[in-house]
């Protein structure tokens, strides 16, 4: 079972209201328990992934990728972010995937930082099994930071762009 | 019938028909299940940054609008294989060769490539606003500069009038989309692993920069290829990460 596929799973656990699966393969055991909704902690309990030799789930030093409480129809987001600051607004992507931030390798990036956007405008690629998704703002206003540089691997919910509204 | 108000959009020459429909999406929101065809594109897309070209008026090059808001992040691939389902039926019941969909969403018969899929999904706040699903089938051309490419006409003798081709596919992407739509993604699943190319044969891989032997043995649900090495070891592939070897 591969980094994906764990993610996948985490999130199908997480939207369909089990409180816990486990699944034991030849060398490979994971355990994905979910809170009761009523229950407020933020931490996930990813119990004992006990793989030899196994990948980092997610390069970062916070506690661990999130199943989260499941509250109905929002997967875990698995790289945990801090809200952004003031009243800056987040684009998100909505799957795992490739972010492009042009519409070919020699094309101009559909968005730059300081480019005023209207809500529809599309701002990037993410590019899942040869299935193109063009990620359009909710908002109009303008870029402040561009989060994902371009060509890389994001995961589901992870802010690609801060947008300062208008 | 499901598409019953679409509008069915013949152009001569354009740049790419999903450039066409997308467009058309923004101006007028087109109905359901309303096509772009094309006798010839300028700039036709394949996968990202590749061209897919086609000599004018010898094929169908033709995109379909749809808004499926009930799509998921997790089961995008499932109109992908719903739309690849449609295309090796269609090109099965008009040749009486069997096509096989090579994966991720090519279609191949007798080892050749004769269709080619793009789908490009809209997002708005993290939902499905639209998806074109743009398709070139190789009808009458007569010779590629790709070796592994082929038409119709080449493998059956026989030339291929475009709108009878339309209409079939487009009838079969109709009866597959309501599927999807009420949710029979098993199914859909079942019979897109069954139709796979080279399904539970040896066959010759590029695999993170090696050459291998596996046999395809599915897709999990998100897409990725399920393979099994000769060690009889079960592995699942990113597209990135694995390319079939031509010829197999």
């Amino acid at each position: 079972m591969n980094i994906s596929q764990i993610q996948d799973l985490i999130k199908f656990v997480a939207k369909s209201g089990v409180s816990e699966v486990e699944i034991e393969q030849k060398d490979f055991k994971i355990i994905i328990k979910t809170h009761e909704p009523e229950r407020k902690s933020k931490t996930p309990d990813v119990i004992q992934v006990a793989l030899p030799a196994a990948p980092p789930l997610a390069a970062n030093p916070a506690p661990a990728p999130a199943a989260a409480p499941a509250p109905a129809g929002t997967a875990p987001a698995v790289a945990p972010v801090a809200a952004p600051a003031g009243n800056l607004v987040e684009v998100k992507s909505p799957m795992i995937g490739t972010f492009y931030r042009s519409p070919g390798p020699d094309k101009p990036a559909f968005v730059e930082v300081g480019d005023s956007i209207k809500a529809g405008d599309t701002v990037c690629i993410i590019e899942a099994m040869k299935l193109f998704n063009e990620i359009e703002s909710e908002v109009s206003g303008k870029i402040v930071k561009v989060l994902v540089n371009d060509s890389t691997p994001v995961e589901y919910d992870q802010p690609l762009f801060l947008v300062e509204p208008a | 019938m499901l598409f019953r108000d679409k509008a069915i959009i013949h152009l001569e020459s354009v740049d790419s028909t999903n450039n066409y429909a997308a467009s058309l999406i923004k101006l007028s929101r087109p109905p359901e299940g309303s096509v772009i065809t094309a006798q010839e594109q300028t700039a036709g897309k394949g996968q990202r940054g590749a061209l897919w070209t086609s000599d004018k008026g010898e094929n169908l090059l033709f995109s379909i609008i749809l808004y499926p808001p009930f799509q998921q992040a997790e089961d995008l691939f499932a109109l992908s294989q719903c739309i690849s389902l449609a295309l090796a039926d269609s090109l099965t019941e008009l040749t009486g060769i069997d096509a096989w969909v090579k994966w991720p969403n090519d279609i191949v018969m007798r080892d050749k490539k004769v269709a080619g899929i793009l789908v490009e999904f809209a997002w708005t706040d993290s939902r499905v606003q639209s998806a074109i699903c743009g398709m070139g089938v190789n009808l009458n051309q007569t010779s590629f500069e790709w070796p592994h490419a082929a038409s119709l006409r080449m493998l059956t003798g026989k030339t291929f009038h475009r709108d009878t081709v339309l209409g079939e596919v487009i009838q079969r992407i109709e009866s597959g989309y309501l599927r999807l739509r009420s949710g029979q993604l098993g199914p859909i699943r079942k019979e897109y692993t069954e139709r796979l190319y080279r399904l539970n044969t040896p066959t010759a891989f590029n695999h993170l920069g090696s050459r291998i032997t596996a046999s395809i043995s599915g897709v999990s649900p998100s897409g990725q290829l399920q393979l099994r090495d000769d060690a009889g070891t079960l592995f699942s592939c990113d597209l990135r990460e694995i390319s079939l070897v031509y010829p197999p």
